[in-house]
C-alpha cells in the first residue's frame, strides 16, 4: 500500500490544536494589538501567513502507510521522523468521530503503540477514513493468529448481559468475532448521572467565564441588589439555587454529549467502549492493559443507588501537557444491584457478586474524625482572630460537623480483604465518595505497610499499593486498618507463590 | 535481613551537622535583623529558635541510632523487602517480577564516602535503599536484575 496523506480535514484539526496551544500568546497579542496600531497590523498578518504556511507544509509532509505487519508514519518538516508500529504491539486504539465528519466517514485515530516509554507511545492520525482503523484491526488480528499456536482460547461463554435493549448479534465485532458480553447504558440512568455529577469548580469556572462574556453578571448583580434590598435572605437563596441549577444543567448536557448511546462490549481479548453525541468516541482496549477495576460511588449517587465502574489502565499520553490522570470509564452509570452482574463478563477482575466486606470499627472512625478535626480547626481559629460572632459560631459548627462526619464516613468504609488466591479488594472513602478497588497480584507494583509507634501499640496499620495507570503510577492508601487484616494482606503479597 | 553499612551513620551525622549550621545561620540572621532592621521582632524569638534547634539536634542524634537499627533490607528469590523508620515504620515489599530496573545514584555526601543509593524501579514508581557500599550495591543490582530477568522469562 502506498503512503497516503491524511484527509484535508486534518488541516482544520491542526489549526485548532495550534490555536488551543498558543491561545495565551494569542491573547496577549490581541490585547497588545488593541493598543498599538499600524505596524502591528502588518506583523499580525505576517504571523497568520507564517502559521498557515507552516500548517500546510506540515500537512504535506505527514504521510502514513499501511503494510502487512506494520504501520509507518512519516512526519516532520526539518526533523524527519519515521515511526514504525508493528501491529502485534498495538495495545489500545481510540477512534473519535465528530458528527460533521460522519458523512465523509472520517475519524481521528489514536494508536497506543505499547512503547516502553508510555509518555511517547501514542501515535495520532487526526483525520483518516474509517477503513484505516478497520484494516489495522483486521491485519492485527491476522498477525496475532499467525503467531499464536492453535490452542488459542476462543471465548465459550455465551453469557448475555443486557439491559433488555441491546442484543448480541453475530455481526458484532470488527472481524466477525462474537461479542461475549455487552452492556448499554440506559438514558434514565445517564440523566441521573449527569445531574449528580460534581466537578463543581470546573463548571463554576466555565459558567463564570460564559457569564462574564454575556455580561450576565451585571444584570444579575443589578437585579440581585434590588431584590436583596427588598427580600433579603430569600433573594440570596434564590440566586444560589439558580446557580446550582445552572451548574447541574451544564453538567447534564456535558454528560449526555459524552455518553449518549454508550455501549461497552468484550470480544476475545479486547474491550470496546463507544459513545457520544456530537463526537463518537470508540476505545479499543487490550485486556492485558487493565491494571485494576474500581467501583466508585459519590454520596449523591449512593442515595440514588447508582455506581460508576472505572478501569485503571496503562494508557499512552497523547503528547498533551497534562496527561489524562483520571481512570478510564468502563460503565459511566449502572444501578448498584446490577453492577457486578453486568461488569463481571466484561472484566473478570470484578467478581460475580458484591463481596461481603467488613466495616471499620469505632476506633478507626474516631482516629479519622480526630485527624479531620485537627486540620479543620485551624481555619476556624484563624478566622476567630478577625471575627467571632454568631455567624462565625454557626458556620464553624457546621464546618466542624461536616469534617467530623467525613472522618466517620472514611473510617467506617475503609477496609481490605482477599478475594481469592490472585486478587484483593480494597475500599476507601474520600469526601463522602466510596471507591472499591479490585486488583490482582501481578498488577500491584509494590505494597507498603506503615505504622507509627502509637499505631503499633493499638494494633493498627496503613496499607498502600502502587498500581500503574495512564503513563505513570497511582498510589492508593488505606488507613488505620486492624493490624491482623493489614498483615494478612501484606503477607499474601509478599509470600505469593 | 541486612543492615545498611555503618558508614551511613557518619553521613547522617554529617547531614545533622549541616542542619545545625542552618539553625545557627537562622539564629544569627534573626539577631542581626532584630537589631538592625526590624526592631519589632520580639527578642524571645531568639530563645524559641535556640530551643527548637537544640530539640531538633538532640532528637535527631538519638534517632540516628534507632534509624540504623531499624533500617533493613533483604533480597529473596521472590521479592525485595525494605524495613525502615522509627516513629513511622514502613515495611515495603517489591516482587522481583515487577522490578524493571535498578539504578545506582550518588549525591555529593555519598560520593565522599564511596556509597551508592540503590533505586529499585518498578513499572512507574521506585523504592530506594538509602546507601550501600560499591561492591554490595553492584552485587545487589546484578542479583535483582538476574532474578527479574528469570521471572520475566518464566512468565
Amino acid at each position: 500500500m502506498p503512503a497516503k496523506h491524511l484527509s484535508p480535514f486534518a488541516l482544520v484539526f491542526e489549526l485548532g490544536k495550534l490555536i488551543k496551544g498558543s491561545w495565551p500568546a494569542l491573547f496577549a497579542f490581541v490585547i497588545g494589538a488593541r493598543r498599538a496600531q499600524g505596524n502591528f497590523f502588518w506583523i499580525l498578518i505576517a504571523g497568520i501567513v507564517l502559521v498557515t504556511v507552516l500548517t500546510l507544509v506540515s500537512y504535506w509532509m505527514t504521510t502514513y502507510q499501511i503494510l502487512d505487519r506494520e504501520l509507518i508514519l512519516r512526519k516532520g518538516i526539518i526533523n524527519r521522523q519515521e515511526r514504525h508500529v508493528p501491529y502485534d504491539r498495538i495495545q489500545n486504539l481510540e477512534r473519535r468521530q465528530w458528527f460533521f465528519l460522519e458523512p465523509f466517514k472520517l475519524e481521528s485515530l489514536s494508536i497506543d503503540t505499547g512503547a516502553s516509554d508510555v509518555k511517547k507511545s501514542a501515535l495520532v492520525l487526526s483525520a483518516v477514513p474509517e477503513s484505516v482503523a478497520e484494516t489495522i484491526e483486521k491485519l492485527r488480528h491476522q498477525v496475532l493468529t499467525d503467531e499464536k499456536s492453535t490452542d488459542e482460547v476462543t471465548p465459550t461463554e455465551s453469557v448475555s448481559n443486557e439491559t433488555g435493549q441491546a442484543t448480541i448479534s453475530p455481526k458484532e465485532g470488527v472481524h466477525g468475532q462474537v461479542a461475549t458480553a455487552k452492556y448499554q447504558v440506559k438514558v434514565g440512568d445517564l440523566v441521573l448521572y449527569g445531574i449528580t455529577d460534581t466537578p463543581w469548580l470546573a463548571s463554576f469556572a466555565a459558567i463564570w467565564a460564559l457569564s462574564s462574556e454575556l455580561h450576565l453578571g451585571d444584570q444579575i448583580g443589578r437585579y440581585g441588589n434590588e431584590a436583596a434590598l427588598k427580600y433579603g435572605l430569600v433573594a440570596i437563596a434564590g440566586i444560589l439555587i439558580f446557580v446550582l441549577l445552572a451548574v447541574m444543567a451544564f453538567n447534564l448536557v456535558k454528560v449526555v454529549l459524552r455518553y449518549y448511546g454508550y455501549t461497552v462490549a468484550r470480544q476475545g481479548d479486547n474491550l470496546t467502549m463507544k459513545g457520544g453525541l456530537l463526537k463518537t468516541d470508540t476505545i479499543h482496549v487490550t485486556l492485558k492493559r487493565i491494571q485494576a477495576v474500581e467501583i466508585g460511588q459519590s454520596f449523591l449517587r449512593r442515595l440514588l443507588r447508582l455506581v460508576t465502574v472505572n478501569l485503571l489502565l496503562i494508557k499512552a499520553n497523547e503528547g498533551k501537557e497534562n496527561a489524562a490522570s483520571g481512570s478510564t470509564v468502563l460503565i459511566p452509570v449502572v444501578p448498584q444491584g446490577r453492577a457486578y452482574q453486568v461488569g463481571h463478563p466484561l472484566v473478570h477482575l470484578l467478581p460475580e457478586q458484591a463481596p461481603k466486606l467488613e466495616y471499620g470499627d469505632a476506633y478507626a472512625c474516631w482516629l479519622r474524625i480526630r485527624n479531620g478535626l485537627i486540620w479543620a480547626v485551624i481555619p476556624v481559629i484563624a478566622v476567630a482572630f478577625f471575627y467571632h460572632g454568631l455567624w462565625w459560631g454557626l458556620a464553624s459548627a457546621l464546618w466542624l460537623l461536616g469534617w467530623g462526619f467525613n472522618g466517620f464516613y472514611a473510617g467506617h468504609y475503609t477496609t481490605t480483604a482477599q478475594l481469592n488466591e490472585e486478587e484483593i479488594v480494597l475500599r476507601r472513602a474520600r469526601l463522602l465518595g466510596i471507591g472499591t478497588t479490585f486488583v490482582g497480584w501481578h498488577e500491584i507494583q509494590s505494597m507498603n505497610l506503615r505504622q507509627s509507634i502509637w499505631m503499633k501499640k493499638r494494633q493498627r496499620a496503613h496499607i498502600s499499593i502502587a498500581v500503574r495507570q495512564g503513563g505513570s503510577v497511582t498510589t492508593r492508601e488505606y488507613k488505620y486498618l486492624p493490624l491482623s487484616q493489614a498483615q494478612a494482606i501484606f503477607d499474601w503479597y509478599r509470600d505469593f507463590a | 535481613m541486612h543492615h545498611l553499612p555503618r558508614a551511613i551513620k557518619v553521613i547522617w551525622y554529617e547531614i545533622l551537622a549541616l542542619e545545625s549550621l542552618a539553625w545557627v545561620v537562622l539564629f544569627v540572621a534573626y539577631w542581626w535583623l532584630e537589631n538592625n532592621l526590624w526592631s519589632w521582632l520580639p527578642s524571645w524569638g531568639l530563645l524559641i529558635i535556640a530551643g527548637l534547634a537544640a530539640l531538633n539536634v538532640i532528637v535527631e542524634l538519638i534517632l540516628i541510632q534507632y534509624r540504623y537499627a531499624i533500617y533493613q533490607y533483604q533480597v529473596s528469590e521472590t521479592d525485595v523487602e525494605i524495613k525502615k523508620g522509627f516513629f513511622f515504620r514502613e515495611d515495603i515489599s517489591i516482587p522481583i517480577a515487577r522490578v524493571q530496573n535498578v539504578d545506582l545514584d550518588q549525591g555529593p555526601l555519598l560520593q565522599l564516602n564511596k556509597l551508592y543509593k540503590v533505586r529499585i524501579a518498578t513499572g512507574g514508581s521506585g523504592h530506594t535503599i538509602e546507601a550501600l557500599d560499591g561492591n554490595d550495591a553492584q552485587r545487589l543490582k546484578d542479583r535483582v536484575m538476574a532474578l527479574a530477568l528469570e521471572a520475566r522469562n518464566a512468565r
